[in-house]
């Protein structure tokens, strides 16, 4: 095992936390694992691809586009659906969001036919090279942006009025309301974000890897698996634990050989809820 | 044969008493019950009475099992029940029925009773059977025995709860608010139960906050405050002793002096006024009919005995609950069916019961979260000031964590979150609850400068003599219907005032008065 | 596969595509024929993870019905009869693959049936057919993996398609062919099929003369081989083997760019072998190497017929993959024919007495219910697939690949 492999794993581990920050924000403030969150990470990688195909852009260049549909997709889905289904408790809005999961891999089944596909940009096959060390340029990518986004949402939570009520709304949206709070109005925005959140990691994904329209169970498996492991609400703790997933990936694979690489992760994720049961730092600030 | 007598035959008569010997119960910094000592001799009923807060159902459940004493003995005939878990506890005879009965809501009413007998007596089963149908007979429960228990209405859902712990076997029954929520018929049909099964020889002890059962029901009655046995005597005794009405009516020596200034009287038009308001929870009625109304600046007190509907008032003023029926005017204009947060705009300003500040929160971005959301920095900032100059105690803790400070302290805060919000109407839902006098004596000499600024309040406590002293008119609440309105005077007298208080119309007490004339600022349509 | 732990998802979006699906699959290849029809019934993966295959299957299938039809339908006790198809979308899920074949006999009264691609769609419809005493041809599912599906061995089902052995025989040689260090990174996943093909390509490499100095094994969910290929790339390896599935092998080649490792020969098995491939790779794809279970260059009698046909509308890709079903339905429909009746035990006489060289090649069964065919291996070059081994006129081997470059 040397240098290259563990710094790659711990780079693909920031790609994890990229796709897991969103489903992070919306299990802190609506306390909902979002099952459709893989469909909403996989659908930007479709709309993406949809995009360089159509006009020619490359996939950084529709990035804008994709992210402003992606959180109207989610505001509007917060809006009209998933109020109406959370007020009849967290497993409707389980259930209603697994159904929007199952009809979105229906829908890209259909519309871009089920073989797999991947966004073409040369920073895919571009590296970086440190010491003797070589990295993936994509994943460096990710992690910065992972990085970044994190401390701006976690800055913006802790600091700013914004989101002193969105925690507000988020521990006791009873008394937020009281406080001329609109919580469904705040719900819908943090699930906008959480969309949009959805939409730079799927852009990501879809440069660094490939995608089909099942790929949604896996990204939510190691994204509900970083969530947990990081804290509830902690988005910190989802950036450390996506990194330490890659990380622990990337041993296991050098230590065991490929074969063990998801049964280490979830190991991981097992041995945390025992020991640690609010993950690894805690409950968070959401 | 009459429900006595059937019961009679289920078990034999308890021959074990209950003891408790210096039982305290911590959780966490806070003592529940303190140093508590009590018997309970076989065949006794003895109610437990005492504020919200004081202890009553944690020594219940304490004595079921289902919390163990942090020290002291509880022991029933020659057994101790220390460590014993609560299906143990149950096995030796000792049965608690809840105050919200949780039945399989899909099992029929004989399987659910059914279920317990099983559970507490297996290997007996020949005599279930027999056991069963005795208490489907002494519950009145007979002809509702196949229906599924989630069908049930509330009073068949108590009967059903107060069954189940008789088929459990129990000799010595542990009641914990069980009549909360009945009125009229249905409650004097639970009241005839429970004297039933009191008549069958078996030991009760009870927890009830309406009135009735305790007169009606029990040979003694001791109060508990602060988790402390303060008054032990017959209900006669218990109810003429000072210190007594002085916890369920607060201290009128204690307590703050009344304003030098005199309340302002409404102006003709008044800020809120609620008319035939009915509100309530599911199959419950909270409130009914319900009209009142509070004036530019006037402080309002409402009154009355747990479950009366006060909160119910305040959440139904905030938009938390829905009204059934009549209408809600702020400043002549409708609001019933505004959102909480769109009346919350408007300026009606809440802190609630239990104070609910944001505990991660600090203390600064506590009191900001109030503010109004389109407010400039500037003004943001202004208000702040001025709140920290109402509340000057909240001055030095802005920068810690809310969930750290005293209770006090937090009442503070949710005092101080309310009026950010610039409203023109405070409502403060129990305020004093569960704070020492000093610190109640200051929060009130903060609500008179609160008012001196032009803000009107509403006043909802147990601490009446506290809120009376300072408010321009009253209510008094009494089961969701208004039982008087007008000046406070009157109910600083306290025997008119335990009467608008304890009894009610239809119970039989006293009918209630007619408010002094040229104060009515509201009637109630349907009270009597 | 990597599909069993979906198939619960795929069972519930397949429901609720249920009525435009049935719509599809209630289409029949002909329309107008009156009087008795031969029906002849098929459950394929149309959507979901094998949808590609599926299509081709369904291409092949019908051409192969059309061409009995336009030549005036099958004589069967003496009448000539046209053939009907039945197809359903089984939305690439083993259940209702097993489900649908169940209901094409019973309720559509299917006389025969052919089968859907890949031993896990294929063996539930085969075990069915069993069970109905239908005569049942298939292809798609490697021989041995199919004869390994009934361990009492089968009585009504056939598979024709290329044998596992001489698949990794053929890689072997095709690697080979482009001089080397002999080096090689040995890439499989955990599914079935990789387990059962990595002691293969193993012997075959070794027999070559190469030495596997990385033998990678992962789940098939894999989305990071940094540390394989930082290995590899340690190791000097410049041949690289692969089985896997599209997004696995598309993730393996992008991050072998990225950590500038540039083997001079690279096949992933299965992944390569379609032209998604090419379309989520671009120019890294170039010289890459692909698998074709048919190939124009055999020359096989036939091969013209459905170049004008089939091939109209299929890239030489596709053709390859709709050939041999196209070769599976002519078994079937010549067996009738030969039987001269419907009935189950005569057609699966006739079956088992095929001794033809068709369009796929020649087909004979062995004991074990299985024909060999053959295997060829391709490369893409300028996002065509051209056969380099077994060598043809005109082509030539792209050494050492572009794309990695």
């Amino acid at each position: 095992m040397n240098a290259t492999t563990i710094l790659n794993g711990l780079l693909m581990g920031g790609l994890y936390a990229l796709v897991a920050l969103g489903l992070s924000l919306v299990f802190g403030v609506l306390r909902l694992i979002n099952l459709a969150h893989g469909v909403l990470v996989v659908g930007a990688s479709y709309g993406a691809l949809e995009l360089t195909q159509l006009v020619h852009l490359g996939p950084f260049a529709a990035l804008p586009v994709v992210v402003v549909v992606a959180a109207c997709f989610g505001y509007g889905l917060q809006r009209l659906v998933l109020t109406n289904l959370l007020l009849k408790g967290t497993e409707a809005g389980i259930v209603g969001t697994f159904g929007l999961a199952v009809l979105g891999e229906a829908a890209f089944a259909s519309g871009f036919t089920s073989n797999g596909q991947s966004l073409s940009s040369s920073l895919a096959t571009a590296s970086i090279r440190i010491g003797g060390t070589t990295l993936e340029a994509v994943l460096v990518v990710a992690t910065a942006v992972a990085v970044a986004l994190t401390a701006v949402l976690a800055l913006g939570i802790s600091r700013t009025r914004a989101g002193s009520v969105l925690r507000a709304a988020a521990s006791d949206p009873a008394t937020a309301e009281l406080m001329g709070i609109d919580v469904r109005q705040v719900f819908a925005v943090a699930v906008a974000l959480a969309a949009a959140l959805a939409a730079v990691a799927g852009v990501l994904y879809g440069v660094a890897s490939s995608f089909t329209p099942t790929s949604d169970t896996s990204l939510l498996l190691i994204a509900v698996a970083v969530v947990v492991v990081g804290g509830v609400g902690n988005l910190t703790g989802t950036l450390v634990a996506g990194l330490a997933v890659g990380l622990v990936q990337a041993l296991s694979v050098g230590l065991f050989g490929g074969g063990y690489s998801d049964f280490t992760v979830y190991l991981l994720f097992f041995l945390v809820l025992v020991v640690r049961p609010t993950g690894l730092l805690g409950r968070g600030a959401l | 044969m009459t429900g006595g007598d059937r019961l009679a035959t289920l078990a034999p008569a308890t021959s074990e008493a209950l003891v408790l010997e210096h039982v305290t119960r911590r959780f966490g910094g806070v003592v529940a019950t303190d140093d508590l000592s009590l018997a309970v001799a076989p065949g006794e009923a003895v109610g437990v009475i005492g504020p919200n807060g004081a202890g009553k159902s944690t020594l219940l459940r304490l004595v079921a099992g289902v919390l163990q004493p942090s020290s002291g003995t509880i022991c029933y005939g020659d057994r101790s029940l220390r460590q014993l878990p609560p299906h143990d506890v149950n096995r030796l005879g000792v049965g608690l029925a809840n105050q919200i009965p949780c039945p399989f809501r899909a099992l029929t009413v004989e399987e659910n009773l059914r279920v317990a007998a099983t559970a507490s007596r297996a290997g007996r089963r020949s005599s279930q059977k027999g056991a069963v149908g005795e208490v489907l007979a002494a519950c009145q429960l007979d002809a509702l025995a196949r229906t599924p228990a989630g069908q049930l209405g509330l009073l068949d859902l108590k009967r059903l709860e107060l069954g189940r712990v008789l088929a459990s076997g129990a000799r010595t029954l542990l009641l914990d608010e069980v009549a909360a929520g009945l009125v009229g018929k249905e409650l004097t049909a639970a009241i005839e139960l429970i004297r039933a099964i009191h008549a069958s020889g078996r030991s009760l002890v009870i927890v009830e906050h309406v009135q009735r059962v305790i007169e009606e029901v029990v040979d003694r009655v001791v109060v508990l405050d602060w988790g402390r046995l303060i008054a032990d005597g017959t209900p006669g005794e218990v109810a003429s002793d000072p210190h007594v009405r002085k916890i369920y009516l607060g201290s009128t020596t204690e307590g703050a002096p009344r304003p030098a200034a005199p309340a302002p009287t409404p102006r003709a038009a008044p800020l809120l006024s609620i008319d035939g308001l009915t509100a309530g929870y599911g199959s419950l009625v909270a409130l009914s009919d319900v009209s009142c109304a509070i004036g530019e600046g006037q402080i309002v007190s409402v009154l009355g005995a747990n479950g009366a509907g006060k909160s119910t008032l305040a959440r139904a003023i905030s938009g938390h609950v829905p009204a059934r029926a009549g209408r809600i005017l702020w400043r002549d204009r409708p609001v019933t069916t505004l959102a909480a947060h769109e009346r919350a705009r408007l300026g009606i300003a809440h802190s609630p019961e239990g104070r609910r500040i944001f505990s991660e929160h600090t203390v600064r971005e506590n009191l900001l979260l109030g503010s109004p959301r389109r407010a400039s920095r500037a003004r943001r900032a202004d208000r702040l000031d001025w709140v920290l100059e109402v509340l000057p105690a909240l001055r030095r803790l802005a920068g810690r964590r809310a969930g750290m400070l005293s209770g006090g302290e937090q009442q503070m805060l949710a005092i101080g979150r309310a009026l950010m919000a610039e409203p023109s109407l405070l409502v403060c839902d129990e305020l004093s609850l569960g704070l020492a006098p000093a610190i109640v004596d200051s929060l009130y000499e903060t609500l008179l400068e609160v008012q001196r600024h032009g803000i009107a309040l509403l006043l909802i406590e147990q601490n009446t003599h506290r809120s009376l002293a300072i408010s321009g008119s009253a209510y008094v609440l009494h089961r969701g219907r208004v039982t008087y309105a007008g000046s406070p005077d009157p109910l600083l007298d306290e025997a008119f005032l335990a009467d608008r208080y304890f009894a009610a119309p239809g119970a039989g007490a006293v009918p209630p008065a007619e408010p002094p004339p040229g104060q009515v600022v509201a009637t109630s349509h349907g009270g009597s | 596969m990597a599909r069993t732990r979906r198939a619960g998802r795929l069972l519930l979006a397949g429901s609720i595509g249920a009525a435009a699906l049935g719509a599809v699959g209630a289409v029949p290849s002909v329309s107008g024929a009156t009087g008795s029809t031969i029906t002849i019934g098929a459950s394929l993966p149309l959507t979901g993870p094998l949808g590609g295959l599926g299509s081709d299957q369904e291409a092949g299938y019908t051409q192969a019905v059309n061409d009995v039809n336009a030549a005036g339908g099958l004589k069967v006790h003496g009448v000539r009869h046209l053939v009907h198809l039945v197809v359903l979308d089984n939305a690439s899920d083993s259940t209702t693959a097993s489900q649908q074949a169940r209901s094409l006999v019973l309720k559509d009264g299917a006389v025969a049936l052919l089968g859907g691609a890949t031993p896990p769609i294929a063996i539930p419809e085969a075990l069915a057919a069993e069970v109905l005493r239908v005569p049942f041809v298939t292809t798609n599912s490697p021989v041995d993996a199919f004869a390994a599906g009934n361990k009492a061995g089968w009585n009504y089902a056939w598979d024709l398609f290329f044998k596992e052995q001489d698949q990794a025989v053929a890689v072997s040689h095709y690697v080979n062919l482009c001089s080397t260090n002999k080096k090689v990174a040995l890439f499989t996943d955990t599914e079935q099929d990789g387990v059962f093909q990595r002691p293969l390509y193993l012997a075959a490499l070794a027999k070559a003369g190469d030495r596997v100095v990385g033998d990678y094994t992962f789940p098939v969910s894999t989305t990071d081989f940094t540390s394989f290929v930082t290995k590899a790339k340690a190791a000097g390896a410049q041949i690289v083997v692969g089985q896997m599935i599209l997004p696995a092998g598309v993730t393996l080649l992008k991050q072998m760019k990225a950590l500038g490792f540039a083997p001079r020969v690279v096949i992933i098995a299965k992944a390569s072998n379609a032209q998604s491939w090419v379309q989520a790779l671009g120019s890294l794809s170039e010289g890459t190497g692909m698998e074709l279970t048919w190939s124009p260059a055999w020359k096989n009698p036939g091969t013209a017929h459905v170049e004008a046909t089939l091939g109209k509308r299929l890239g030489l890709v596709d053709l390859a993959s709709a050939v041999p079903d196209y070769g599976a339905a002519q078994v079937l429909l010549n067996a009738i024919s030969a039987a001269g009746t419907t009935a189950a035990a005569k057609v699966n006489a006739a079956i088992r007495a095929t001794n033809a060289t068709l369009v796929v090649g020649h087909v004979r069964f062995a004991k074990n219910h299985t024909a060999v065919l053959n295997y060829a291996v391709g490369q893409w070059q300028g996002k065509k697939a051209v056969q380099v081994y077994p060598s043809v006129a005109g082509a030539h081997l792209e050494c050492p690949m572009a794309g990695l470059k």
